[in-house]
């Protein structure tokens, strides 16, 4: 896991990647307990291109370079499947923003909060986000004025009202 | 019938208070614990179609 760590913090060092932060179930891990998952998610910003595209080409490029190949919709990177993905909408980005700093041994990495983790996981609103939203409102210690002020600004607290009942 | 629910209540009590406590481990514990839950659901899963293996590290 570090091994993949070092690798995610040398993408940003050679600027493939603007940012990045750990999301979904890996992220959930830092804040609560373990649950099976398959995939490490990546939450990357990306450099924009001149043309003013973002793409994940180059990042792709970049880690077959480094002897890393695709596999499926992940890369593996040093026996992790990873799954990179462009900060997708506003929630996204302002969550990257504000992603912390954790350490993992010596490395350090960048994980969500574990209210922008709950806000997402509210907007995104599977059946496994469900379960991860309860897992972490029993586990986290979660800033309740935070996460409402969150979900009020992004249009949840509908769905986050039904999913408290 | 009071003894029966006072131990089912001891039950939940004592299976929450581990997942607390695990909350708490640090972070290269619990990834430690999710290898082990992955050999453990992998195979339920690939039974169910799902196209998932466990993970293997390089240490």
């Amino acid at each position: 896991m570090e091994k993949t760590f070092k690798v995610l913090n040398r993408l940003v060092s050679l600027n493939t990647i603007e940012k990045y932060a750990i999301g979904d179930a890996m992220g959930a891990m830092f804040y609560a307990e373990p649950v099976s998952t398959f995939d490490l998610d990546i939450f990357v910003i990306l450099p924009r291109l001149e043309s003013g595209l973002i793409t994940l080409s180059p990042l792709y490029t970049c880690l077959s370079d480094m002897g890393y190949m695709p596999e499926g919709e992940c890369v593996l990177i040093e026996g992790i499947p990873v799954q990179f993905l462009p900060a997708y909408n506003a929630l996204v980005e302002e969550a990257l923003e504000h992603a912390v700093e954790k350490k993992y041994n010596q490395t350090c990495t960048n994980v969500f909060t574990a209210e922008y983790l709950v806000a997402i996981a509210v907007q995104t609103g599977r059946g496994k986000d469900r379960a991860r939203v309860r897992l972490l409102l029993d586990e986290a210690e979660i800033d309740m004025p935070v996460l409402e002020n969150m979900l009020h600004r992004f249009l949840l607290t509908q769905r986050w009202e039904e999913w408290k009942q | 019938m009071e003894t029966v629910v006072w131990n089912i209540q001891n039950c939940f009590d004592a299976k929450n208070k581990r997942r607390h406590e695990l909350a708490l481990l640090p972070y290269e514990n619990k990834f430690e614990i999710l290898l082990i839950l992955q050999k453990m659901t992998a195979p339920l899963m690939q039974t169910h179609g799902k196209n998932v293996h466990p993970w293997t590290i390089t240490r």
